[in-house]
């Protein structure tokens, strides 16, 4: 459904995309997993044709989104980082008025903006100005915008950031539904569990490269399906990261002053044996937990960084 | 057609919503233009033909009364005051002073001088009518006064009897006044105000909130959005610059709305083509709101935007002659006017409401106007960056 081809963008000596390609299915939760900075809303910009990129192709749907833009995106529903609403206007108005860009109006407009507004939870703030919104609402709000006109992909870019657990629950389960009907995600995120809850398939990218990609069992088999020691202590002594690189059966993911992140080496000794060697190796650790492996160790393994940094 | 026409509803909608809006765009403007009617001599027409004048007549004979009937004869509102009276009313701003013996020495055949006082700072114009209607009047004395001196010896006096009998229709000698040429008047009153404030508040909600919007809508992300919908930047940009001008196309309508009214209830002056003034209005509403539109695509900040939009209309409105007549400045500002679209708009108002110029007559001006809006249509559309 949607296919993005060696799609490049730099800002001055900045490539903030770089050979950037992936392909997502119809129907398809596609996740964009990165830090900040990755250049995901870069590319997400290319692919909702906001940002004419420097090379490389994006098509939705067979069309070509710089070759037929309106075509296009009559299908895409968008919904921007930021809260991009009226908030001197009412949920409404500025749902009608969205709507109304898509060609609705009269009598399906108001169907339209009625389920959006149910979809979301907020028909009883219908007639309400916006600006009188917690940042929850707003957000549900910047989803329904892009929900209004039934549209056949979804451009999702960081959708719940600044808001409390429960309502990036009530956005999930919205954007869980909206699939479940048939339309296509793109949904990018720097949360690892979100990536983890929603989607069928996941990109990890960095630095404005896609690293790898795959289903979540698919990447986490990258990681050598096996656990992550974390370890907590004082590092900074190099020859503490002699001994820790010494270690049998351990591989080193990363070290700081303070955390070391190992990954206990599939076929080998297993956990039960490695971890009382790293605890009597006299290396300082004050504290140690154990992860299954997850899309944290595999942003480890590949970057050598955790996906918070 | 339709997503920018959609655009520019929702514009207005967008400014209607803020209170702070409505007072800027429809009360201020009527404030203000009321306040410098006033100030700049609120009433009449600068063309009027009626002038008043004080007459003190320390003679009290049959001649002076003669030209003081002669004076209303000639459409001047006379009022006539005693020195004491005269003195005491700060009020007066033009006074004709009659001579004590005036009609004695007339009538004995000899010269004499009526005294004719303006208060300085009053309108020179309305003094120049008043003059030439006494003028006029005193002629019409003079030919009594001949036929008068018909029945009388040479070089004898004539009877103030015989002056009083003589009925001369028509007058033996009459002088006509008439203002000559267009430009020799200076709107002032509500002339100068009406077109100077609407002009300048016009320009000020095309520049400040216009300019601000659109600033807001970038930093907000609503313009980015805009571009994700299936709307090309052609017609974002075209319906952005529509919205400022529907904005101002109801400014504009409300603002003449209660401009007729206070004509029909007050005798306010408009001109008497209300209807070319507010198309002249609409075509520099034309002019402006691209350069709205243009401001707030190359400030990022609001506030910013905000206030270059002030500093930008107060300068335009100095220079354009909104708060001052064009006719008043010396030649060179006169020319540095025409820099800017408030000052061929200004020129364009006063040619229809103090002139009585028609829109055929100055389509110079209007051309002008046009070119100013094509020249900010694109600079609007170069300066619009949606991503």
């Amino acid at each position: 459904m949607i296919t993005v081809e060696r799609l490049c963008k730099s800002f001055g000596s900045l490539a903030a995309v770089d050979d950037v390609s992936f392909s997502v299915n119809e129907g398809e939760i596609f996740g964009l997993l990165g830090p900040n900075g990755a250049g995901k809303t870069t590319s997400i910009n290319m692919i909702c044709g906001v940002l004419k990129p420097d090379g490389g192709r994006v098509v939705i749907g067979n069309k070509d989104i710089w070759l037929e833009p309106k075509a296009v995106k009559r299908t895409l529903g968008v919904v921007p980082q930021e809260i991009a609403v009226y908030e001197d206007l009412t949920a409404r108005d500025n749902l009608n008025f969205w709507g109304s860009l898509y060609g609705l109006s009269g009598g399906d407009l108001k169907s339209r903006v009625d389920e959006s507004l149910t979809t979301v939870g907020l028909t009883d703030r219908a007639g309400d100005r916006v600006k009188e919104f917690s940042g929850g609402m707003k957000r549900r709000l910047n989803l329904c915008m892009g929900l209004l006109h039934h549209p056949r992909v979804l451009l999702l870019d960081e959708p719940t950031i600044g808001i409390d657990p429960q309502a990036r629950l009530n956005i999930l389960e919205v954007v869980r539904e909206v699939a479940d009907g048939g339309t296509t995600v793109l949904y990018t995120t720097h949360y690892m569990e979100e990536a983890q809850e929603l989607c069928d398939r996941i990109a990890i990218m960095d630095h404005g490269k896609i690293l790898t990609v795959g289903t979540l069992d698919e990447l986490t088999r990258l990681a050598g399906e096996a656990e992550v020691l974390r370890l907590t202590g004082d590092f900074d002594d190099p020859s503490i990261r002699d001994r820790l690189l010494a270690l049998d059966g351990v591989r080193v993911l990363k070290v700081d002053d303070r955390i070391a992140v190992l990954s206990v080496e599939a076929g080998g000794p297993g956990l039960l044996e490695v971890l009382p060697r790293v605890l009597a190796a006299d290396l300082g650790v004050e504290d140690v937990s154990i992860q299954q492996p997850n899309l944290q160790s595999v942003f480890i393994s590949l970057t050598g960084k955790e996906l918070r940094d | 057609m339709r997503n920018i026409v959609t655009i520019a509803v929702h514009d207005l909608r967008l400014t209607l919503s803020d209170r702070g809006a409505i007072i800027w765009i429809l009360l201020l403007p009527i404030v203000f233009a009321t306040f410098f009617g006033l100030v700049m001599g609120a009433g009449s027409s600068p063309a009027d033909a009626t002038a008043s004048l004080v007459v003190v007549d320390l003679d009290g004979s049959v001649v002076s009364q003669s030209l003081i009937k002669d004076l209303a004869g000639e459409g001047v509102s006379v009022t006539e005051l005693t020195p004491e009276e005269r003195s005491t009313n700060p009020d007066i701003v033009r006074t004709l002073v009659i001579p004590e013996s005036f009609g004695e020495h007339v009538l004995a055949g000899e010269q004499q001088t009526v005294r004719f006082e303006k208060e300085p700072d009053t309108s020179a114009e309305a003094a120049l009518v008043a003059q030439a209607r006494v003028v006029a009047a005193i002629a019409r004395t003079i030919g009594r006064l001949v036929v008068a001196s018909a029945d009388v010896e040479d070089g004898a006096m004539i009877p103030a009897d015989l002056f009083s009998a003589v009925d001369v229709s028509p007058d033996l000698v009459t002088v006509e006044t008439r203002l000559a040429g267009r430009a020799t008047v200076i709107p002032g009153g509500f002339a100068q105000s009406i077109p100077g404030m609407a002009v300048m508040f016009v320009m000020l909600i095309a520049l400040t909130y216009g300019a601000a919007s659109i600033s807001a809508e970038r930093v907000s992300g609503n313009l980015r959005r805009l571009a994700t919908a299936p709307v090309s930047r052609g017609e974002i940009v075209a319906g952005k610059i529509c919205g400022r001008f529907v904005v101002s196309f109801f400014q504009i309508t409300i603002l003449m709305i209660v401009g007729l009214i206070a004509h029909w209830t007050l005798g306010i002056f408009i001109g008497d083509h209300p209807f070319q003034m507010w198309l002249v209005l609409l075509l520099f509403a034309t002019a402006v709101a691209p350069l709205g539109v243009a401001l707030g695509g190359w400030i990022q900040d609001p506030d910013r935007a905000a206030s270059v939009g002030v500093i930008l209309t107060m300068v335009m409105a100095a220079f354009g002659g909104c708060w001052w007549p064009l006719e008043f400045v010396s030649k060179p500002l006169k020319t540095l006017a025409l820099a800017f679209p408030s000052g061929w708009a200004m020129r364009t108002l006063h040619g229809v409401v103090s002139f009585g110029q028609t829109l055929g007559e100055m389509r110079l001006n209007l051309l002008a106007l046009i070119v100013f809006g094509v020249v900010f249509g694109i600079l609007a559309s170069r300066s619009l960056r949606v991503d």
